[in-house]
């Protein structure tokens, strides 16, 4: 799957709100008015390496220039909808850490078998759980070559 | 590059995402782990996480900056 960033603020996603809100307030993409999405950027195109689904909102699992990032799917314009037949879906126990904050996740096979793949991507930047979904994307990259 | 990324997120958090709810930390017990990203002219990517804590949607208390 491939997507196509059209937007990289805050104030972009305000009008997918549910509820007026003022600019300094957070929204239900945890992001404010003011905020920056600057792990993207406009007219680059993005393989998609899943789907988190959070309490709130949906992002696309990307990365740009090997920095890894989910950020919301109102950002983007879908430029592939084929999603990789390889991909595995979990949804998230109630007693985990980012649950209810994650609700399910979908995507390559070791961002589900990997309870921590969620905080070991995108807070904590592990470099090994990184190695995991770099490796999955050259894969991918070899199979969208054909 | 760095040392401006760092002085804006902390003069202006609201800039930056939340990556991650309900922390465990006792001494961010509920706060959010926030994320504020740059990139340079030249492509390089400048990321600052910090902690805040959220009310109703304001923004009451920020702590712990430091660079991914």
């Amino acid at each position: 799957m491939k997507v196509r960033c059209i937007k990289n603020t805050g104030e972009a996603l305000r009008s997918y709100e549910y509820k007026p809100l003022e600019k300094d307030m957070l929204g239900r993409f945890g992001a404010t008015g003011y905020s920056q999405y600057g792990e993207i950027g406009i007219g680059r195109e993005y393989i998609v390496m899943g789907f988190i689904i959070f309490e709130t909102y949906q992002a696309y699992l990307i990365d740009d220039n090997g920095f890894i990032s989910a950020c919301p799917c109102q950002l983007f314009e879908v430029v592939d909808n084929k999603v990789n037949s390889n991909w595995h879906f979990r949804l998230i126990e109630k007693d985990e850490d980012i649950y209810p904050f994650v609700q399910a996740v979908f995507g390559y096979p070791e961002l589900c078998s990997d309870k921590k793949a969620y905080e070991n991507l995108i807070v904590e930047m592990d470099e090994d759980t990184q190695r995991i979904y770099f490796r999955r994307k050259m894969e991918l990259e070899k199979e969208l070559e054909g | 590059m760095e040392q401006m990324v760092m002085k804006d997120a902390m003069a202006n958090p609201q800039l930056g995402k939340v990556v991650m709810t309900g922390m465990k930390d006792s001494r961010w017990l509920g706060w959010s782990k926030m994320q504020y990203s740059v990139e340079s002219a030249n492509g390089v990517k400048a990321t600052v996480h910090y902690v805040g804590k959220w009310e109703n949607g304001v923004l009451k208390a920020v702590d712990d900056f430091k660079f991914k």
